[in-house]
C-alpha cells in the first residue's frame, strides 16, 4: 500500500508490513513483546511459541515489527488463511509440504521419501517444483481445481506418510543448516476452535508445535489446552493503553492532526484501546466531519455507530446478556467460561467477537481483567470518565443529549444501568444507514476514488434493479476518473461447490487498478461465507465492491466476524427516483460527449447510458 | 524592460496557454484531467466529476480532512465558487484577507510585450504569484498549522483558479514542493520561447 510521509494514512486497520510503513506508523510501545519474541528467535532451545491477542489488537503488525524492524527472518512462513488453497485435511497437509518442498529444492535439500513426483499426475513434467507450485497455489479454472481436489484426497488418505515426510524435511533442511529452523505460522487466528477447519488443521499445527514455530492466534486459542499445539508456551498480546491509541492516530493524520487532536482522547475511549476500532472511529468521523459536514458532537455520534455497526452489530437474540453483564459488573471474566471442547462457549464467541475486551493478562490465570466493548455501551457511561476539557464537555453533552445515540436507540440512557441499556439494545431496531444511490457514492468515493487506498464495501439491497443501477452509477463514475477496469462477478452464476475458486480466478489485476464488484449468491450458504472470512486477508489489495440482498445481511455479519473488519457496510435505499434524476445523469452524458474517449470513458458513457434508461424506465418518460 | 513587465508577460503567457481552454471541448478536457489528478494530490479526498448541464461545467472538489469543500460552476460568462467549511460552527473559526507585497501579482489585462529574455527566476516568481502563494489570498483556517492555505483573491481566470485551489488543498510541505517543481519544468524557459500550448494532461502530469 501506498503511504505519504507527510499525509493523511488511512486504511481499515491493515497490518503495517514493510519497513516504510513502519516507519512511518509503526508506534513502538510493545518493546516487552518484542523482547520476548526477539529472546524466543535468538534462542537454540527447541519451543514453540502462541502469540494471541484479540481481532485488530495488532498481532501481525507485531510480527511484522519483529521481522523487518528486528532483522528477526522467518526460514519458513507458512500464511494457512491466506495460502492454502483448500481447508481440507489434504489442503492442509498438501500446503505445508508443498512450502517445504519448495525450502528444501531452495537449499538443495534431498527429499525424503514418501510422495513423489510421481504420485501427481498432474506434474507432466514430474517435477518437485511443479508439485510444489500445485499445493500452494489457488487454483486458476474448475478443471485445476478438480484435479487439485483429486490430489487432496490422496494426500488426505496418507496423511499419516505426508506427516513424516514433512518432518524429515524439517529435520534435514535444520541439520543443512546446522541449527534450528524459525517457523512462523501465520493466520492461525482465523481458524475458530471446534470448526471443521480447525479440526483439519490442528494434525498439522500438532507437528510444527514440535519445531521452533510461532504461531499467530486469537486470544481464544490461548485458552485450554485441548490440543498439543496449545501447549506451548504463550505470548499475549493485549489492547493499547489510550494515550498510546492518541498517538497513534496522530501519526495517521500527519500533518492534517490540527482539525482532529481535540477529538482524539474520545476517539481512544471508544476504541477500547484495540487500534484497528479506534482508526476506524476516526476514518468515520473524518468523513462526517469534511465530506457530510456534522458538527463535532454528531461526527462523533455517527462514527460511533457506524464502526458498531461495522463491527459489532448484534444478532439480538444471539447477545450472551448475563455474560456481558456479569463482565460489565465485574471487570474481569473467568477463565473456566472461555475455555471448552468443541464449538466457543458463549463466553468465548464473546472475546472472539471483541464484544468484550480482554485487558492485560493478569497474575491469576483464572480471572482475566475484562470489559464490554466501549461501542456497545452507554456513551454517558464511556465518556463519564473523560478529562475536563472543553472539547469533552462537548462530547459529553452529546452523549447527555442522546444517551446511546450511537445506537439509534430513542431512550435516554444516562439514568439506565449498563444491563438495562442492554436489553434495551437487544429489543431496539437497527440503526443501520440507509443510502441512496447518490450518498452511496459520496460514502464510498473517499475510497474508491484514492490513488492509495484498497477497501472493500458491502452493499444490502432489496430491489434488485436499483442494486443494478447503483453498480452501473458506480461503475460509470469510478471509470469516469480512471479507476478501471470494473469486474462484475456473480457468484450466483458458478456453481454452488465453484463459487470460491470462481472468485479467486477472477481475482486477476495486479496492478491494483481493478474494482472488483461481487454479487454474493441468494441466499449465501454457510460454508462459502465461512471459507471466505477465513480468506479475509486474500482480499487486502483489492478494491472490492460486495453486493448481498439485506434479508441475507444478518447471515453474512454472523458468519464473517474477520471479513467484517475489513468491510464498512451499507444498506441501499429501496427508491431509486428520490436520488437520480434523469437531467442529472443526462449532464453526465453530455459532459462525457465533449471528452476524447479512452476505454474507461467509454465504459463510464455506457454505464451511465444503461442507468439513464432505468430511470427513464421508472419515471415512465 | 524592467522585471515587472517580463513577468507580467509570463504571467499571461502561462493563464493563455494552460489555463484558458478555448471551447467547450477543451473546457471538459481540461476538467477531466482535473478531476483523474485530485485523489494522486490530495489526501482523503472529496470529489464530485464535472457535469455539463446548459451549458456550464459544475463539480465539486475538496478535502475531507481539512473539513473543506468547493463547488465550482463554470459557464461562459461567470464562473462561481462556493465553499464548505465545517469548521464555520466552531466559535474559533474566522477567515482572515492577507495582502503580501513581497509576491508579484499582475492586473486583468496584459502589458505591452516586450521579447528581453525572462530567466527562470522569474518564471518561478510568477509561478508563486499565481500557484502557490497569490499575493491576495483569503485564509479559512484559524489553526496556525492552517496558515499555508492561501486561497488566491486576484485570479481572473476560473481555470487557473481552481487549479489554484487543488493546490492549496494539500497541506504537506513536501508534496507542494514536489508539485511546484514538477510545474517548473512544464514552464520552463524553452517553453516561454516558443509558447505552445500546455495540454491539461501535462499540466496535471497525468
Amino acid at each position: 500500500m501506498k503511504r505519504q510521509p507527510n499525509g493523511v494514512n488511512f486504511d481499515e486497520g491493515l497490518a503495517l508490513q514493510t519497513a516504510e510503513e513502519l516507519s512511518l506508523l509503526y508506534v513502538d510501545v510493545r518493546s516487552e513483546e518484542i523482547g520476548r519474541l526477539v529472546e524466543w528467535y535468538n534462542s537454540e532451545e527447541r519451543e514453540a511459541l502462541l502469540l494471541g491477542g484479540q481481532i485488530g489488537v495488532g498481532k501481525s503488525t507485531l510480527l511484522s515489527a519483529l521481522t523487518v524492524r528486528e532483522g528477526c527472518k522467518p526460514d519458513v512462513l507458512f500464511a494457512f488463511d491466506r495460502e492454502t488453497p483448500a481447508f481440507s485435511p489434504g489442503g492442509f497437509w498438501g500446503y505445508i509440504l508443498g512450502r517445504l518442498v519448495e525450502s528444501a529444492l531452495h537449499d538443495a535439500v534431498v527429499i525424503p521419501n514418501g510422495f513423489a513426483p510421481s504420485d501427481f499426475p498432474e506434474a507432466e513434467t514430474g517435477d518437485w517444483s511443479f508439485v510444489a507450485r500445485l499445493l500452494t497455489s489457488f487454483p486458476k479454472s474448475m478443471a485445476e481445481n478438480d484435479r487439485l481436489s483429486a490430489v487432496h484426497s490422496r494426500i488426505a488418505e496418507r496423511a499419516g506418510l505426508v506427516g513424516r515426510q514433512c518432518k524429515a524435511i524439517l529435520r534435514a533442511l535444520e541439520e543443512k543448516s546446522g541449527r534450528l529452523l524459525r517457523i512462523f505460522c501465520e493466520g492461525v487466528d482465523k481458524f475458530v476452535p471446534g470448526t471443521p477447519d480447525m479440526q483439519s488443521l490442528v494434525p498439522v499445527l500438532n507437528l510444527l508445535a514440535e519445531f521452533k514455530t510461532v504461531f499467530e492466534v486469537n486470544v481464544v486459542h490461548l485458552f485450554g489446552d485441548e490440543w498439543k499445539w496449545q501447549r506451548a508456551p504463550r505470548l499475549y498480546v493485549s489492547p493499547f493503553e489510550e494515550s498510546t491509541i492518541v498517538d497513534l492516530l496522530l501519526q495517521r493524520l500527519g500533518v492534517y492532526e490540527a482539525g482532529r487532536r481535540d477529538v482524539l482522547p474520545a476517539i481512544a475511549r471508544f476504541s477500547g484501546g484495540n487500534p484497528r476500532q479506534g482508526l476506524r472511529l476516526l476514518m468515520a468521523y473524518d468523513y462526517a466531519r469534511g465530506a457530510k459536514r456534522k458538527p463535532k458532537e454528531d461526527a462523533l455520534g455517527y462514527a460511533c455507530q457506524r464502526v458498531r455497526d461495522d463491527y459489532l452489530r448484534l444478532s439480538f437474540d444471539a447477545i450472551p446478556r448475563e455474560i456481558l453483564e456479569t463482565v460489565d459488573r465485574d471487570g474481569f471474566l473467568k477463565s473456566g467460561m472461555v475455555v471448552g471442547v468443541g464449538p466457543l462457549t458463549p463466553a468465548a464467541n464473546a472475546v472472539y467477537k471483541n464484544w468484550l475486551i480482554l485487558g492485560r493478562k493478569p497474575e491469576d490465570d483464572d480471572k482475566w481483567p475484562a470489559r464490554l466493548n466501549p461501542l456497545l455501551k452507554s456513551a454517558v457511561l464511556v465518556t463519564d470518565a473523560l478529562p475536563d476539557s472543553p472539547e469533552m464537555a462537548a462530547i459529553k453533552r452529546w452523549a447527555k443529549r442522546y444517551g446511546v445515540s450511537p445506537y439509534g436507540l430513542d431512550f435516554d440512557a444516562s439514568r439506565k444501568s449498563s444491563a438495562e441499556v442492554l436489553s434495551e439494545i437487544s429489543s431496539s431496531f437497527s440503526s443501520m444507514d440507509v443510502l441512496n444511490i447518490v450518498e452511496l457514492l459520496d460514502t464510498v468515493a473517499a475510497a474508491l476514488f484514492s490513488a492509495d487506498r484498497c477497501d472493500r464495501v458491502l452493499i444490502a439491497y432489496r430491489e434488485p434493479s436499483v442494486m443494478e443501477a447503483a453498480r452501473d452509477y458506480l461503475a460509470g463514475k469510478a471509470s469516469e476518473m480512471g479507476f478501471w477496469p470494473v469486474v462484475s462477478i456473480d457468484l450466483e452464476a458458478a456453481p454452488a461447490g465453484e463459487r470460491e475458486v470462481a472468485l479467486f480466478s477472477a481475482l486477476s489485476d495486479q496492478k491494483g487498478h481493478a474494482i472488483y464488484s461481487i454479487l454474493l449468491p441468494q441466499p449465501p450458504d454457510k460454508l462459502l461465507l465461512g471459507q471466505l472470512d477465513r480468506r479475509r486477508d486474500v482480499f487486502v489489495p483489492y478494491e472490492m465492491l460486495w453486493w448481498v440482498r439485506v434479508e441475507d445481511l444478518p447471515i453474512c455479519l454472523q458468519e464473517w466476524p474477520q471479513l467484517r473488519q475489513l468491510l464498512s457496510v451499507y444498506i441501499l435505499e429501496d427508491g431509486l427516483l428520490g436520488s437520480l434524476k434523469p437531467e442529472e445523469v443526462q449532464a453526465d452524458l453530455d459532459y462525457l460527449a465533449l471528452l476524447e474517449k479512452d476505454e474507461p470513458l467509454h465504459e463510464a458513457e455506457r454505464r451511465f447510458q444503461q442507468v439513464l434508461k432505468v430511470v427513464r424506465e421508472r419515471r415512465g418518460t | 524592460m524592467s522585471a515587472e513587465r517580463r513577468r507580467t508577460h509570463i504571467w499571461h503567457a502561462i493563464i493563455r496557454n494552460a489555463f484558458a481552454p478555448s471551447n467547450a471541448v477543451a473546457q471538459a478536457t481540461w476538467l477531466n484531467c482535473f478531476a483523474r489528478a485530485i485523489p494522486g494530490y490530495v489526501d482523503n479526498p472529496i470529489l464530485e466529476n464535472p457535469r455539463n448541464l446548459h451549458e456550464a461545467f459544475y463539480g465539486k472538489v475538496g478535502c475531507g480532512s481539512l473539513d473543506f469543500t468547493c463547488e465550482y460552476r463554470i459557464q461562459s460568462d461567470r464562473a462561481q465558487f462556493d465553499f464548505f467549511v465545517s469548521s464555520l460552527s466552531s466559535p474559533s473559526w474566522h477567515s482572515q484577507y492577507g495582502i503580501d507585497w513581497n509576491v508579484f501579482a499582475c492586473g486583468a489585462s496584459e502589458l505591452e510585450v516586450d521579447r528581453d529574455p525572462p530567466c527562470q527566476d522569474e518564471v518561478d516568481e510568477v509561478l508563486r504569484g499565481l500557484i502557490s502563494h497569490p499575493r491576495s489570498h483569503l485564509h479559512v483556517f484559524s489553526d496556525r498549522a492552517r496558515h499555508e492555505i492561501r486561497l488566491g483573491t486576484g485570479l481572473h481566470a476560473p481555470f487557473l483558479f481552481l487549479f489554484q485551489v487543488r493546490f492549496q488543498l494539500c497541506i504537506d510541505d513536501a508534496r507542494r514542493q514536489q508539485e511546484m517543481d514538477r510545474l517548473k519544468q512544464v514552464f520552463n524557459l524553452n517553453w516561454l520561447t516558443r509558447e505552445r500550448v500546455i495540454s491539461p494532461q501535462t499540466l496535471f502530469g497525468l
